[in-house]
């Protein structure tokens, strides 16, 4: 009896696992064709080279840099899916929303039917891979942390939604931004800037050297205090030691209030004289469209007389 | 005696604490700093190095100090009443209890200030002494050890749970809420000093005060109440005072862990089992501990910091198999 026993559950435990291993096989995505295939084809920062037959009527976009990119270029009719985080512009928010970027609702997708996820840094590669498997054409184009990087993204997604007149126009436009910023703080005194991130009760922290937000601030004509660290954790003794000329902040969170009462804070030449400052960080933390405005907004509060 | 020799370290130890820190300052600045606290023309020092010391380093110093007593205190308190080597001033559910009231506070988006402290310290206490409470109401109110000991375990995997619940609806504040149960002094200020100093202070000065009556609760409950000690009313009275201790404690610095369970341990190895000589070592022990634990987290990879949370817990890990080894080999 035993013996019969052991051989029964040995078998039913092999074939519950073939029963299961079944429905795991994956249906051939129907793209997966050997032929030449009409379409926009883009490589993405995985390095998959994605095929997406045209026309792009449906786009889901993962992160707000792509919402404000596909806004930009002037293709926000055919949004039909964003994340929470995505509120720029205005009528992003009356797009139905798919969750968080790191956490997107996959079935939330799906049942848009999209023509295109559009997804950028914090996409996992799990995502990408169940919304391969159920046949939706995913693109992941990740922050380069360079204006370079964000042209080349912005140009992508032109192609990708068959808008590349306007792709070049805000391209070009950016870049004039660009370059009136750099030519406006050229040969300027650079003051000693500190740009807060996080303060009080959670940590102090900031963008290090080998940050964008770094690099942003040095070509706005300022002088990062923080620059000589790598990564974001600085500590309180240290700003106070440095007496940086500007402080800057975000504009959200009752950030300055905050500050203006923040122990160490509070007793900064900078803060006492009224040279701290805001800035919708929105524009620097996403790498898109208003990256060229947010570099114009910090060159204005560096170096006023310039502009 | 020995006692004295700690009290030198304490002092040696604030008096290098202050001098280290990101900022470079040298000592004998530190020196004039302190000994004039209002500035002179032409004495050579920087206002922003006075800032440093007067408004972040000394209240950091001093709130470290006053934080590593609670524990030290409680923590012995803790062990002697539960008559458990592994119990901590957290057991009953202090340390969950502050985190989730953080978390609490900080999804709602509090905005209130009292005295100065903001709005995390507040909801930090607030949650801590809430669930103390409701632990010892649902373990039949301290009758007997062992359901207060469960309560607080069961209340603690409680919270822990709707705290994760909470952290994964509100991913946005997920970092903020980790980064201060980990424990850190980096936003010490007088306030804090100053709320916590009333309450830590006479709270450990009251129990040295009645510490002969813990050394007979160890003895056994029927030992005690033939003592002459009412062992419930003691028992509550021990289990409070400690219980807001430590959530000061925690309200101004975060869950630093190890200080309430190590120190104990390590000055019962000096002073014996006697709770009269074990609490007010166990005070100073803790103090010291904590300021090196503070010093080395916002010195070693300045000016990056470390919460402080994490040096004591390295340090206590290998400090407790140490424990283990002599426990097993006695001399």
């Amino acid at each position: 009896m035993r013996k019969i026993s052991i051989v029964l559950i040995l078998l039913f435990s092999i074939s519950s696992f073939y029963a299961f291993a079944e429905g795991g096989r994956e249906v051939q995505p129907i793209s997966a064709v050997a032929k030449v295939e009409a379409g926009i084809t883009v490589i993405d920062s995985y390095n998959r080279s994605v095929t997406i037959p045209e026309p792009v009527l449906r786009v889901v976009s993962a992160a707000p840099s792509v919402t404000e990119t596909i806004f930009a270029l002037g293709k926000g009719d055919t949004l039909v899916g964003r994340t929470d985080y995505c509120d720029y512009p205005e009528e992003a928010k009356s797009i139905k929303s798919i969750g968080s970027l790191q956490e997107p609702d996959i079935e939330a997708i799906a049942e848009l039917a999209p023509d295109i996820v559009i997804a950028s840094t914090h996409f996992k590669k799990e995502s990408v891979d169940k919304l391969t498997a159920l046949s939706i054409p995913v693109v992941v184009l990740a922050d380069q942390d360079s204006f370079e990087g964000v042209y080349t993204t912005i140009n992508k997604i032109a192609r990708l939604t068959g808008s590349e007149d306007s792709g070049v126009a805000l391209i070009s436009s950016m870049k004039q931004t660009v370059d009136s910023v750099i030519l406006a703080v050229r040969g300027k005194k650079t003051p000693s800037i500190y740009y807060v991130i996080g303060f009080g009760e959670y940590g102090d922290f900031t963008a290090g050297g080998d940050t964008f937000i770094n690099q942003i601030i040095e070509m706005a004509g300022g002088n990062n205090i923080a620059k000589g660290i790598k990564g974001w954790s600085f500590s309180l003794e240290k700003i106070v030691d440095s007496d940086p000329d500007i402080l800057v902040c975000s504009k959200y969170w009752n950030a300055k209030k905050s500050i203006l009462a923040a122990n160490g804070y509070k007793d900064l030449r900078a803060v006492k004289s009224g040279n701290l400052f805001e800035i919708d960080n929105n524009m620097l933390d996403r790498q898109g469209p208003r990256l060229a405005d947010g570099l114009k907004a910090l060159a204005e509060i560096i170096h006023p007389d310039a502009f | 005696m020995v006692f004295l020799i700690l009290v030198l370290i304490l002092l040696s130890a604030i008096v290098i604490a202050g001098s280290l820190g990101s900022a470079r300052i040298s000592f004998p600045d530190v020196v004039k700093i302190i000994a004039s606290p209002t500035p002179s023309i032409d004495d050579g020092i920087k206002d922003t190095s006075r800032i440093i010391i007067w408004k972040i380093r000394l209240p950091r110093i001093i709130l470290t100090v006053l934080v590593g007593m609670g524990l030290g205190v409680s923590g012995a308190v803790f062990q002697g009443i539960f008559r458990n080597p592994m119990a901590n001033p957290y057991i009953l559910g202090v340390s969950s209890g502050a985190a989730f009231g953080v978390t609490l506070g900080m999804i709602m988006g509090l905005q209130i200030t009292f005295l100065g402290i903001g709005a995390i310290p507040i909801s930090a206490f607030a949650g801590a002494i809430s669930a103390s409470v409701v632990v010892y109401l649902i373990s039949g109110g301290g009758r007997d050890i062992l359901p207060l000991l469960l309560s607080g375990i069961a209340m603690g995997f409680l919270l822990s749970a709707m705290i994760s619940l909470l952290m994964y609806f509100n991913r946005s504040q997920l970092e903020n809420i980790v980064y201060w149960t980990m424990g850190s002094f980096n936003a010490a200020n007088w306030q804090k000093a100053a709320i916590t100093a009333p309450v830590i202070l006479p709270g450990s000065i009251f129990i040295i005060i009645f510490a002969r009556d813990l050394n007979l609760m160890v003895l056994g409950e029927d030992s005690a109440k033939s003592m002459g000690v009412s062992v419930k009313k003691s028992r509550l009275i021990f289990l409070l005072v400690s219980t807001i201790i430590t959530a000061s404690a925690v309200a101004v610095s975060g869950v630093i862990g190890f200080v309430g369970l190590i120190v104990p341990h390590a000055m019962r190895i000096i002073t014996g089992p006697d709770h009269r000589t074990l609490i007010p070592y166990s005070m100073l022990g803790g103090a010291i501990l904590l300021l090196i634990a503070d010093t080395i987290a916002r010195t070693i990879i300045a000016p990056t910091e470390i919460p402080v949370g994490i040096v004591t817990s390295l340090l206590g890990a290998p400090f407790f198999l140490f424990l283990l080894n002599r426990m097993r080999n006695p001399k």
